[in-house]
């Protein structure tokens, strides 16, 4: 569930905040032909993308490095179109129709719809690839992920509306519009160095004339670079300039400053300000919970579990002996020792569900190699790709599972040969 | 008339997104990784790529695509070799291990590379979890003996080598800008 908290709010959070104050700017500046546009572009690329995700969920036609490279160049387009007609045509906020504001309207249509296209199918295919461990659709597992996915796109949902009121309230227009042009550039500038990812990792397919060479042209390698290491940097930006809009919104509305005729219109006025000044709160609080999602949320989610640590036993020359009261409690028990090379050979020790047996193995596996098990709710977990393992299968070979240990019962304890834990040695060298 | 605008825009977009799905190659797109290409690593060649992560079977055996942030992917083929391992073919029985350092030479990941196979033949990989960066790869590859793969060594039947190499062979790539793009 957490996982879907943070990872549609970050593939979402950018194109939310830009197609509503598009659409509010477009209805402000270019008033019903911009509305009707802008809503025409959202409903077709939401369609389109709809169309896109069920082409690449079931077929192999779609090459997403492809296409993505050619959205980055025309959502490029758009923005520099949108960009110099804004700042012609997107300062002053009337009816009349003109020829330039329906070329603005297009424009912004335009990066609005490319900007959905370019995200929506990923997210639209999410819910097709939960991972249910093998149970199903109908299981737990899909649903607490469905449950992280919808109380995401909600929240998005909501916040999309409040910031949409908020930017139709902010007088004179000119602000939204100069907020808007600066989140546009910003979507800008990670799409020009996204747009070279295949040129700088020299795809066989782009087929440049000019190829890709560090020295000549590594300022655009770097800006590549500078995209992905600091891919976060972007949506904060973002997230800044939303957060503008919401604080212009609260102060513009703390005072009653139009001018009224008798206490009961003012009144009325304190009313409509104090609507507007909660409703840029409750987008501000929205907008808090995004940003809480996408770092403490992720934070928690991608945190490394550290292993718990090992338990003492008895060794002699030949054996290592753990007592059978120790690992008697259905609980996941580590053990280690350090071979004369200086390894620290580690091993679990699990008793059975309803059984008398022990799940024993290395703490390790042939697939994700020495990164360890952990217990989380009375599961064994793989510690690096989050496996659930079926207790009943540990102390078995093949895959995920614990490569196996050999392990004798007697006098009240588990009885491991130290050869065969020194043999173990490769695994966490 | 504005109606049928919006459902012809809408008919447009869909029909575009056909279109170039039709006319669109079959397959993936795999990205080299590294600025080192191809590299002859004792007697094999070998070149390594990543691409989106990807579902396998059986499903217990490999991380989850949902869990992972790409696949990497070791692709080689055996030159002349003591072994009779056909010339120009993927070696199979190798335990292959991957420390991923970034740029700064701080160790991120290891784990070991499972071999399969995708539409475009055998080969050695793994899905992994890695956010986009700078990084290097290191492969250490073992012999097929640590997976009890014999070598015929009588002078009738035997092969050209009397044992499988003991210390594992490694390979560096490095300058692997991770970009995810799908």
């Amino acid at each position: 569930m957490l996982k879907y908290l943070w990872t549609v709010t970050q593939d979402l959070f950018v194109t939310v905040t830009l197609v509503t104050l598009m659409h509010a700017a477009l209805n402000r500046v270019c008033g019903k032909t911009g509305r009707r546009v802008h809503a025409g572009a959202i409903i077709a690329s939401v369609l389109a993308s709809a169309a896109l995700a069920a082409v690449k969920g079931t077929t192999n036609k779609i090459v997403s490095s492809h296409w993505n490279h050619y959205i980055y160049a025309v959502t490029l387009a758009f923005i520099i179109a949108f960009v110099v007609l804004c700042l012609i045509f997107g300062r002053r906020e009337d009816d009349r129709k003109s020829a330039g504001k329906t070329l603005l309207a297009v424009a912004g249509a335009g990066v609005s719809a490319v900007v959905i296209f370019y995200h929506l199918p990923g997210v639209m295919l999410y819910p097709f690839n939960f991972n249910t461990m093998g149970n199903g659709y109908l299981s737990g597992y899909y649903m607490v992920r469905m449950a992280g996915y919808l109380i995401a796109l909600v929240l998005l949902l909501a916040y999309s509306r409040l910031v949409y009121l908020c930017a139709l309230h902010i007088k004179p227009v000119s602000t939204v519009t100069g907020l808007l042009t600066a989140a546009t550039v910003i979507d800008a500038v990670y799409c020009f160095g996204r747009f070279f990812v295949p040129w700088v990792n020299r795809a066989k397919w782009l087929n440049w004339p000019v190829k890709y060479d560090a020295e000549r042209f590594g300022f655009i390698g770097d800006w590549m670079m500078f995209t992905a290491n600091q891919s976060m940097l972007f949506i904060w930006a973002i997230a800044a300039i939303a957060a503008a809009v919401l604080v212009i919104c609260f102060m513009r509305n703390v005072h009653v400053t139009e001018p009224w005729e008798n206490p009961a219109q003012r009144r009325k006025l304190r009313a409509n300000h104090r609507h507007y000044r909660r409703m840029a709160g409750a987008a501000a609080a929205a907008l808090l919970v995004f940003i809480g999602f996408m770092t403490a949320v992720k934070g928690y989610d991608t945190r490394v579990i550290e292993l718990s640590a090992p338990e003492t036993y008895t060794v002699d020359e030949e054996n290592i002996y753990v007592p059978l009261e120790a690992v008697n409690d259905f609980h996941l028990h580590r053990f280690e020792y350090r071979t004369e090379n200086g390894v620290d050979v580690r091993w679990i020790v699990v008793r059975k569900p309803n059984s008398a047996a022990f799940g024993v193995g290395l703490d390790a596996c042939d697939v994700c190699g020495n990164a360890g098990y952990y217990e989380r709710g009375g599961q064994v977990v793989c510690r690096r790709c989050d496996v659930v393992m079926n207790i009943n299968t540990i102390g078995f070979k093949g895959g995920c599972n614990p490569i196996p240990l050999g392990y004798e019962v007697g006098d009240g304890n588990l009885i491991f040969k130290l050869s065969d834990i020194v043999a173990g040695e490769r695994e966490f060298k | 008339m504005k109606k049928f605008l919006a459902l012809l825009m809408a008919a447009l977009m869909l029909l575009s997104v056909s279109a170039f799905a039709m006319a669109e190659e079959a397959g993936f797109d795999e990205y080299e990784l590294g600025v080192e290409g191809e590299q002859d690593v004792g007697f094999m060649t070998m070149s390594m790529v990543y691409f989106q992560p990807v579902d396998m079977a059986p499903a217990d055996l490999a991380a989850a695509k949902e869990d992972s942030d790409l696949h990497i992917e070791v692709d080689l083929t055996a030159n002349e070799n003591p072994y009779s391992f056909n010339v120009g073919e993927w070696v199979p029985y190798l335990s292959i291990d991957y420390t991923i350092n970034d740029k700064d030479g701080n160790e991120v990941l290891t784990g070991s590379m499972m071999p399969m196979a995708a539409s475009d033949g055998p080969h050695y990989g793994n899905n992994i979890a890695l956010p986009e960066g700078e990084y290097s790869i290191t492969l250490s590859i073992k012999s097929p003996a640590e997976q009890g793969y014999l070598l015929h060594v009588d002078s009738e039947t035997g092969v050209e080598a009397d044992e499988f190499w003991t210390e594992p062979l490694t390979a560096t790539w490095t300058g692997w800008n991770f970009v995810k793009e799908w």
